[in-house]
């Protein structure tokens, strides 16, 4: 499905990601751990095309296309999917409005009709569910005024109804309180499907309690420092990052 | 002597024989001082970024009101039905019937002129102040309309159409509107002034506002004209005691557009809220100045202007809020909020605060940026196109501005204009609802 091979990403001049290698088959979850300026949100976002960095080495292939020189949102309409770490708040868009523009956007690209309002919104009841996301917040605007929680909520809403076939959780896990990581969790479980693969991106092991990955990768320095199963992270929450980075457990 | 002032006749004017006492006074006077200043240059602090240079050689003769008939008809096809009680001006004179309604009189000013001129004496002329454009105004203007508002009033908004009906080009106008509420009365008032056959016009309008005790107005005021117009326009408003004023500006169109608000709280415990949304695009020119003055305690005043600035347009906004010495209690905020969407867009915005009292709450801010790429990011990546993300956040950056106007027509009217105006706007439509 997600094929890295020999990534390098500079932002600014500086070096971040320093030959990535990783290859993500269908319908796999893999975790990528690592400590504070590693890497992590770097590749998620050279992975979903933003603005400000430069390839400067190796080639990304999604689904047998080469990723890399594609538009945000012809990667989107290919299927990728990144939940942000910080979720932006947009006043004066209603979340129906744009989300509605987006399915029919990448149902265009799937060649499949676009949805009208009235199956829009039994489509969005149905998913908003899985979030616990009320009636009103898939109404208002989007984010505005929603707690750390709600937004954390939304975006996996917003997966639900675009049905990626690659969705990279970026820090999902920053900010929320147990019982909101325990709703979020429990919609992306659901979403899990043979044909979906996952990258969940996290400092914390603490996710993986609940969205138990089939494969843990350490990135450290930009790079990818080790590969191993759930136990791995198990084994970073108990150690730390030290081992990799050189430096002394504090 | 510039051409501009010299071709409307102010060297040697005379009053209008229907002109009480009074008024030929005022007409003199500001006549006088029109004269005497000629016309703004740069170096005159309000007109530092508004150059009028090009409008000082240009020759206009008043306009008349000819083709009234017919401008109205194009007026009503362009304005639809929008479920309000209508008068309409062509180019500064009331055409057809005036409007009536329980608590509600609109009368030409001619007409009072003729019957009851003193009945005008305490407000008309005697809240605007008389310099530049609102003098050129206050010495020509011919006709025009009063609204008096009763508190026993309720009902449909007031939509005062006036139209510039300019058939040959250097055609100039002078509207003038008079509005008053008695003590308690409520009311809400729309002015939209547009521009026909796109020629080159000039519309130096003043609108003067007096509200008693307790008296509520919402004043929507909307400057639409075409490639050919400049619009001068005045807005002075004197609030008595316990009353509440909002004005709301939209500025869609118009190759100079300029407001200038004076809004004074003369009595404790007024309310004044301005607001406004402005687009400029192409070499449009799009001015808002705005005073607001607390002149006694407990009054509260709120500014919010929004703009989006395209191409090689040019916005202004220039506020000040002036507290006087020994009020207490006043709360006074200001912003202003710009989109520039051009390198080669032109911006300058002054909020400032004129304080001689100590007992107050009050802030003041502005801003200036392009398109947030984190937002534009956030839509990319969900598969929305680039121009269609653009055009979400321009239209998003000033949409509640727009959606404050309670007359659902009208609100939905002017989104529509606004969005023909916006890059791939059309393809946001739905947004709009």
């Amino acid at each position: 499905m997600l094929s890295i091979r020999n990534l390098h990403a500079t932002a600014d001049g500086k070096s971040i990601l320093k030959g990535i290698n990783l290859e993500v088959p269908a319908g796999e979850v893999h975790a990528i751990m690592g400590p504070n300026g590693s890497g992590k949100s770097t590749l998620s976002h050279v992975l979903a095309g933003r603005d400000g960095y430069e390839i400067t080495e190796g080639k990304v292939t999604f689904d047998g296309e080469s990723l890399l020189e594609k538009k945000p949102e012809d990667r989107a309409r290919a299927g990728v999917f990144l939940a942000f770490q910080y979720p932006v708040e947009l006043p004066g868009v209603s979340n129906v409005y744009f989300l509605k523009a987006a399915l029919n956007a990448v149902r265009k690209a799937r060649g499949e009709d676009p949805l009208d309002a009235m199956d829009f919104m039994k489509l969005a009841r149905e998913k908003a569910k899985l979030v616990e996301l009320d009636d009103g917040l898939v109404k208002r605007a989007v984010n505005a005024g929603f707690s750390g929680g709600e937004k954390k909520r939304n975006e996996i809403f917003q997966m639900a109804m675009l049905e990626p076939k690659l969705a990279i959780l970026d820090e999902t896990d920053s900010g929320l309180d147990i019982d909101a990581l325990a709703t979020v969790s429990k919609g992306v479980n659901a979403l899990r499907d043979k044909a979906r693969s996952m990258l969940i991106i996290t400092h914390y092991q603490r996710l993986l309690d609940y969205i138990v990955p089939d494969v843990v990768h350490v990135l450290v320095n930009g790079q990818i420092a080790r590969t191993g199963d759930k136990e791995l992270a198990k084994e970073l929450e108990a150690k730390g990052y030290a081992e990799f980075t050189g430096r002394a457990v504090s | 002597m510039s051409a501009f002032l010299d071709s409307q006749g102010l060297t040697g004017h005379k009053p209008h024989e229907s002109d009480p006492e009074w008024l030929a006074n005022l007409r003199q006077q500001a006549c006088g001082a029109v004269l005497a200043s000629g016309l703004p240059t740069s170096k005159t602090e309000a007109w530092r970024f508004t150059s009028l240079r090009k409008l000082e050689g240009q020759s206009v003769s008043p306009a008349s009101a000819m083709s009234g008939t017919e401008a109205v008809a194009w007026a009503k096809e362009q304005l639809g039905d929008d479920e309000t009680l209508r008068v309409y001006l062509v180019n500064g004179q009331p055409i057809g019937e005036s409007a009536s309604a329980e608590g509600l009189d609109v009368t030409a000013l001619d007409t009072i002129f003729l019957n009851d001129p003193d009945s005008l004496k305490a407000h008309l002329g005697k809240l605007a102040h008389s310099e530049f454009f609102a003098g050129i105004n206050a010495a020509l203007f011919v006709d025009g309309y009063a609204l008096r508002i009763k508190s026993t009033h309720a009902g449909k908004p007031v939509h005062i159409v006036h139209i510039a009906d300019a058939t040959t080009n250097g055609h100039a106008c002078y509207p003038r509107i008079l509005i008053e509420l008695e003590a308690n009365a409520q009311a809400n008032v729309i002015e939209t002034y547009l521009s026909r056959a796109g020629q080159e016009d000039v519309c130096t309008a003043v609108t003067e506002v007096h509200l008693a005790n307790g008296a509520k107005l919402d004043h929507l005021r909307v400057m639409e004209g075409d490639e050919g117009s400049t619009h001068l326009g005045t807005l002075a408003v004197l609030q008595e005691r316990n009353s509440k004023y909002t004005s709301r500006s939209v500025a869609v169109g118009g190759k100079l557009s300029r407001l200038e608000i004076d809004a004074r709280m003369s009595g404790p415990g007024a309310e004044c809220h301005l607001d406004g949304m402005y687009h400029a695009v192409g070499s449009e020119h799009v001015a808002h100045h705005t005073l607001i003055t607390h002149a006694d305690s407990h009054c509260t005043s709120t500014e919010e202007y929004r703009g989006i600035v395209d191409d090689r347009a040019h916005a202004v906004f220039d506020g000040i809020i002036n507290v006087d010495q020994g009020t207490k209690g006043t709360s006074a905020h200001q912003q202003n909020h710009n989109l520039l969407l051009s390198d080669t867009a032109t911006i300058n915005t002054k909020p400032h605060l004129e304080i001689d009292s100590d007992d107050l709450t009050a802030s003041h801010g502005a801003t200036i940026g392009s398109v947030d790429p984190d937002h534009l990011f956030f839509l990319r990546a969900r598969g929305i196109d680039e121009n269609h993300a653009r055009s979400i956040l321009t239209f998003s950056f000033v949409r509640s501005i727009l959606d404050r106007i309670e007359c659902e027509p009208v609100r939905d009217r002017l989104t529509a204009k606004l969005l023909s105006r916006l890059p791939y706007g059309d393809d946001i439509a739905e947004l709009a609802k």
